[in-house]
This record gives C-alpha cells, structure tokens and sequence, in this order.
C-alpha cells in the first residue's frame, strides 16, 4: 500500500511544484495548497509510474528541469529521477496534475 | 499593463535589446578589467526569449480582453441608456465580458442581427436568403444555375437535368431551397431583441408582435448599435496590429492538433496486424474519415488515448517483465503492472476474473515479445516524431532552430531542441545549453541562453536570467576532440558525446559530482548581482520588488550551510569559476574539507527537497517531523566541524604560500581581483523584511 508519492519539479533556479499525495486522506498538498485527490487519479498517477525507468539520465544543459518522483509505501521507497530526459509520458503525468490543481481546493 | 504584455509577447527582442544593461552590471560586479571578456561572452551567445504555449495564448487574451474592455466603456459611456457592459457584452466562460473576438455572444450584436434583417422587409430577407443559400448549395453542387435553383424554390421539384444526382444531393438541393428555415430564423432573433430590449429597459412596451413597427423609433439604442458597430472597426485594427501573435497561437494549434492526429494515425496503420480483429472495422472507419469517434474506446486503453499516453500494451515490456522478477521492486509497482495486465487482457477479449494467476496459467493470452517490441518500437518513433517535428517547427521556436543552424552550432541536436520547449501547462525551461563553433581550425565555446518569460516569474525575472547570464559568464571549452567535448561552467564539468546519436543520455556516467553545490554557489553570486540592482534601482524585466530576488528558490533554503563557506572564501570562490581553476578553492580549502561540504548538500536535498525557505522553516519551527529536525542539527553541526577545518587549512595554504614565495600564477592573480564591492554582506533573514503573508507562514525563529 502506497502512504505518499512525493513529487518535486525544478526548473532550473525556480522550484517549481512541490507535491505530496497522501493516498489514504485523498489529500494532495501542492507548493503549500491542499487540494482533495480522487482515487482514480492517484491510481493512474501510479500506473503512469511503473512504466518509467528509475533513472533518466541528465542532459548536457544547464539548469534543465529536473523531476523528482518518490513513492513510499510500508517499508520502501521508490524514486524516479530525470533532468532534461524525460520519459515519453512526462506530458501525461503533468496533464493529471494539472488536473488535480484545477480540482478542488480544500480551505 | 498593456505596455508589459507587449513586452512579453516581444520577449525575444526584449531580451537581446537590453543585453547592453546586463553587460553594465556584470561589469559592475566583476569589474572594469573584466568588461571586454563579458561584452565577448554575452555577444556571441544565443539570446532566446520565449513565452511557454499556453503563456503566449494567455497573454493574447488578457492582451484582447484589456482592448475589448476598453472599447466596451467608451461604448457604455457615450451612450445616454443607463444600460451595464454585462447586458450589451455577455460574459464569458471565465466570468469576463466577452471580448470582441467572440462577438456573436454580444445580446448588442444579436439585437443588430435583427435590426438588419427587419430593415430589410420580407421580400429583401427572401433575396437575401436564396442568395446566400444559392452560394452554399453551389459548393457542393457545381452546375446548378440560379435561374435553375430559383425554379425548385417555386415548383419544389427538382428539375429532369438533376434528375441523375444521387439521393444525398437531391436532398441537399431541396434543404438550400426551403424557405421556412428563413421564417423559424428570422423569429428565433427576433425572440432575442425583444428579450434584449427587455431586459437594458424593463420599462420596455416592445412585444413580439410590435417590434418590427416600433424598431425605427428605438433611437438611442440604435445610436448605440451603431456606435458598437463603429467600435468593431477599432478592434479590427488591434487584432491586424497583434495579427502575428494571433496567427502564431492558431498556427500552433493547427499544427499540435494535425501533427497529434497524423502521428497517432501512423502509428495505429503501421501495428494494425497487432490490433485485436473485433476492433479493426472501427479503426479502418476512423483512419478513412478522421473521427475518432469511430475507434473503440477500449482500442484507445489499450494502445493510448494519445500518441504520448500509455496503451495497456506498454505492461508486457522486457522493462516491466525485468520489474516484476526484481525482488526489489515495490509491490505497489507490481500491483499496478498485474492490474493493467489484467485490463489488457479483459480488453483483447480473455476474461478470467482478476486473479493474476489465472492468466499466468494461460501462456497462449500473452503477447509475444516480438509484438511488444515491434508495437513499443513504433510508438517511440512515432512519439519521437512528432515531439521533434512539433517542438522545433512550432512559432516561433521555428526561427529559433533555424538561428542555431545559421551561427554554425556544432552540436545541434533535434530531440534536444524539441525538449527545451516540450512540456505543456504553461511551464517553460530557461537553461544554457552549451555548445560549440568552429573557426577556422580551431573550435570555440558557444552557448545559447534560453529564458522563458512567462509572467509567474514577473517579480524575479531580472533576477532569473542574472543567474543564468553567470552560468554563462563561467562558462568555457575544456576539450574538443572528434569524439567528445567537455566545458565546464563554475566547478561543473559537462561532457558531451560527439559520436553518440542521442548525446542528451548520460545514463552510465556518474551524475555531475558538484552540480548542486555549483548551482548554489552560482545562486550566492547572482543573488549579489541582484542586491546591486535593487540598490541601485535598476530593473529591466522584473517589477522593482526590493528583495523579490530573495528566497524564492529552494538553493535559498540551504543558506544554513553556504554563507559562512561563501562569505568567507569570497575571494577564493570567484577565482576559482572561472576558466576551469577549481583547484584554487580546492588548495585554499583542503579538496576533502570541500567534498565533506558538497556531501551536506547532497544530505540536504534529499531530506529537504523541493522545500522553499519558508517551507523549511516552518517545518522546523513546529518541529512537525522530528526525524527532519535531528538531521537539520545534524547537519548544522557537520557544517561547523567542516568549516573549522577549512580555517585551518587555510591558515596553512596562507603560510605556505607566503613561506615558498612562490611567483604567482595567472590563476592566483586573478584569484586577487577582488569584485567590486558594491554587494555588501548577504543580509541574514530579518522578520521585517517579510509580508504580512510570510510573517503568518513563517512562525518565528530562523534557520
């Protein structure tokens, strides 16, 4: 069972999203907002996850954006790193949490 | 505001005309004897400016709404009706009125509609109407005469020359040659003048019945639809003036919307002998017609929705295969590959329930690996394509790559390119990218500085591409040879692969050892470069926020561990960024006292990751995580053990130095310019200095 995913992008000097899931509440906390999380997005945030690699690799660039992504369940971790590569469903990954920021706020 | 979105929209421009201005504060930070280097430096690079996708088409519309908004009050205010921009405008999906651009959403325009169709009486509506019907029929129907089609509008028979046309158009012909379309047309608009009337004036004696008698005694209002229709004009003329970021937004569209369709298409033709049968009749309708939805949704599962989603397919890989035999792999990795293999499998038509088991005893259901391969193998490609072929013919990254070719970039790489722009939600990258030219025999150091000026960073722009224009300031060729180059910028070496056809992955290299400590460190300098503007109110970019520039990136959050460092071996650290002379902080430090401080760094991030200063300290403040907070003391106190050796060190390399007397070297005189010291000592975090919001989030206390 999965207790948080946490997601940090950087681009460059700016950071710029700072996420944490936390499956079991369906709460999201982005760059300091809590947002309500629905099941299914969670799930597809997961299943989008395991068909990365761990490791990506870094561009030749510099200050290239950078992601981050660490899932901690009982009791393990597994991190997902890039910077500059990314994999081919970065796009869709940032889509779903798009998704969550335009969802509903809590306070 | 208007002024500021033009700036935006012209941010290329923008940013290479005020290059001059930055040159001046460098040479203002490093001094008089550095200005030729700089102005060298800072000329030949590469400026791109650029706004993300979705920031462009965000700025048109602000750029359309201000313009809108203030025609919509010049109308309101030349108008003696005590009538509201809401009433005449309508509002639009974001709750603003809507602008011009959307006009047939106006109640003033719909009101107009009805007025010129009135003005007109029946007999001129009818013309009106065959015309236009006339004009659309002939479209599809080429050799029909007026004089033919004006005959079916009398006889409603088609005449015996048509009479061979198929069912379809003889249909169509009767539909263009119907007049009660006008009838229900013409008292559908009139329904909504009067309810328009009605509501500007609720006094209002219009009917349905009397409007047509009564619409040439509405003088006011019909003042004010001309002077509306005036106004257009005057919208029209702003949107020929902008014309070019107006066709640059549907150009992109265009091309994203064909080239995703096109891309998709390719790739679902070329695995179409691996698609299950029960789908295929679907997908042959959609790749004849276009309309998706023709493809089965279930097709789309499970092989993307999209050319860059994951198809169920994607969870037979030899990757996926290599996950679930790895003891080490989460299960709620292996969770989700059995649960989409699963999905795959109720998809191709093998329902087993959802025991996993089952279809592992089922060996037949599984796809060959040869499919997987073949299938992932075509999508990559397509995915790739479209990617490159989008993100470097996109506007106006297309002239951008075109540039790169023209300054004889040595290294240009498509994918590369493409990936600089690539990401969607309004996110852009700003980076160097450093590359190379070659004059006459010898290669020389090039660069191109990418700076996304999307209007999140307003408040730190300047401050932003300060820090990018240091990296590029640091920035030289070490080494070129057939086979690679290597340049360092600061304390970092970048090595690229010259034979390697996809030079961006750096898979099996180490990850660059000093890169965060380099990016701090080039963080402190910029953030001294910064002070010198805020001091002396320069600001080209950014609003003049005094402190703005400060903690705002999560570099800012590891102060506890650099000033001192920083402060201290000012002298020493600038010495040594440029020019590939890291040893001179390595000599004046102890290379193992350095490693000791870049391994804190390292410990930081990966306990501190993606916290902003505030974030931080109010995680410490609260002492929410106590684990957190005992490796913050920790490491506090690893930074003072390591900077008292550092002292001592330095008390040594002082006195050898001294001792040998040695002739200094070219590295040790520059290593004695001391910047001009405008920038005074890094101010320490100080509670008044922050807002109201930041006192609130910030708690007391400091890191």
């Amino acid at each position: 069972m999965v207790d948080k995913i946490e997601i940090v992008l950087n681009n460059g000097v700016l950071l710029q999203k700072n996420i944490q899931i936390l499956p079991q509440k369906q709460k999201c906390n982005i760059n300091q907002q809590e947002y309500k999380i629905e099941t299914k997005i969670i799930e597809k945030i997961l299943d989008i996850l395991s068909t990365w690699q761990y490791e990506y690799g870094e561009n030749i660039a510099i200050d290239q954006e950078e992601f981050n992504v660490t899932v901690y369940s009982s009791n393990s971790k597994t991190t997902y790193h890039g910077k500059g590569n990314y994999p081919h469903s970065y796009n869709e990954f940032l889509r779903l949490l798009g998704e969550i920021e335009n969802g509903r706020k809590i306070n | 505001m208007e002024e500021r979105l033009i700036k935006l929209l012209n941010c290329n421009e923008e940013f290479r005309n005020h290059i001059q201005d930055f040159i001046e504060i460098f040479v203002l930070y490093y001094g008089e004897e550095e200005r030729e280097y700089i102005e060298e430096k800072f000329n030949s690079a590469l400026l791109i400016g650029y706004l993300s996708e979705n920031e462009l088409e965000q700025v048109i519309y602000v750029l359309d709404y201000i313009k809108s908004n203030e025609i919509f009050q010049d109308i309101i205010n030349k108008t003696p009706l005590n009538v509201t921009e809401r009433e005449l405008f309508g509002r639009d999906l974001r709750g603003n009125y809507t602008p011009f651009e959307f006009k047939t959403f106006h109640p003033i325009n719909t009101y107009g509609l009805f007025y010129d169709e009135c003005m007109l009486g029946e007999e001129g509506r009818k013309q009106k109407f065959y015309k236009i019907a006339y004009e659309s029929l002939c479209e599809r129907v080429k050799d029909i005469s007026f004089e033919e089609y004006m005959q079916i509008v009398d006889t409603k028979e088609i005449p015996e020359k048509h009479q061979n046309k198929s069912d379809e158009l003889k249909q169509l012909i009767l539909h263009y040659t119907d007049i009660s379309y006008l009838q229900y047309s013409y008292e559908s608009k009139k329904k909504s003048a009067v309810e328009f009337l009605k509501k500007i004036d609720s006094d209002s004696t219009i009917t349905m019945e009397n409007i047509e008698e009564t619409i040439h005694s509405l003088t006011e209002v019909n003042e004010l639809l001309e002077h509306y229709r005036k106004s257009e004009q005057e919208y029209k003329k702003f949107r020929e003036k902008y014309s070019k970021y107006y066709n640059m937004v549907e150009y992109n569209k265009k091309l994203k919307q064909e080239l995703s369709e096109k891309y998709y298409k390719d790739f679902l033709i070329e695995i179409f002998d691996e698609i299950p049968e029960q789908y295929r009749a679907g997908l042959n309708k959609y790749l004849e017609s276009n309309n998706k939805g023709y493809l089965d949704y279930t097709l789309r599962q499970l092989v993307g929705m999209d050319i860059d989603s994951v198809g169920l397919f994607e969870y037979f890989t030899d990757e996926m295969n290599d996950k679930m035999n790895d003891d080490n792999t989460d299960e709620w990795e292996k969770d989700s590959i059995r649960r989409n293999r699963i999905e795959y499998f109720k998809s191709i038509g093998f329902n087993l329930g959802d025991d996993y088991e089952e279809y592992l005893n089922n060996s037949n259901i599984w796809p060959s690996k040869d499919t997987i391969t073949k299938i992932m193998q075509i999508k990559k490609e397509k995915q790739n394509g479209f990617y490159i072929y989008y993100y470097n013919n996109m506007l106006p990254q297309k002239d951008r790559v075109e540039e790169e070719r023209s300054k004889g970039f040595l290294e240009i790489d498509e994918k590369d390119s493409a990936q600089h722009y690539m990401h969607d939600k309004g996110r852009g990258i700003t980076c160097i990218c450093p590359n190379i030219i070659k004059e006459g025999n010898e290669y020389k150091i090039a660069a191109e500085v990418i700076v996304n000026f999307d209007s999140v960073k307003e408040k730190v722009l300047d401050h932003y591409i300060v820090h990018e224009l240091n990296h590029l300031y640091e920035l030289g060729l070490v080494k070129v040879n057939s086979e690679m180059c290597e340049f360092v910028c600061g304390w970092e070496y970048i090595c690229a692969n010259r034979k390697n056809s996809d030079k961006s992955i750096n898979l099996n290299k180490p990850k660059r050892p000093y890169e965060l400590f380099n990016e701090i460190i080039n963080e402190k300098i910029a953030k001294c470069i910064s002070e010198i503007m805020v001091e002396r109110g320069i600001e080209i970019f950014g609003k003049a926020i005094e402190e703005s520039y400060k903690y705002v990136t999560d570099y800012d959050a590891t102060g506890y561990l650099v000033d001192e460092f920083f402060e201290t071996y000012k002298k020493e650290i600038l010495a040594s960024r440029k020019n590939n002379n890291l040893q001179i902080i390595l000599d004046a430090v102890g290379k193992e006292n350095f490693d000791a401080l870049n391994q804190l760094f390292q410990i930081h991030y990966e306990n501190f990751r993606g916290l902003s200063y505030y974030a931080l300290k109010k995680v410490l403040d609260n002492n929410r995580e106590p684990e957190k907070t005992k490796i913050f003391i920790q490491l506090k106190q690893k930074r003072d053990e390591i900077l008292s050796k550092m002292k001592e060190h330095y008390k040594i390399y002082t006195n050898n130095k001294i001792k040998k007397d040695i002739k200094p070297t070219e590295s040790d005189l520059k290593a004695s310019i001391e910047p001009i010291k405008i920038a005074k000592s890094i101010r320490r975090f100080n509670p008044k200095e922050l807002t109201n919001n930041e006192k609130k989030e910030n708690g007391r206390g400091e890191i």
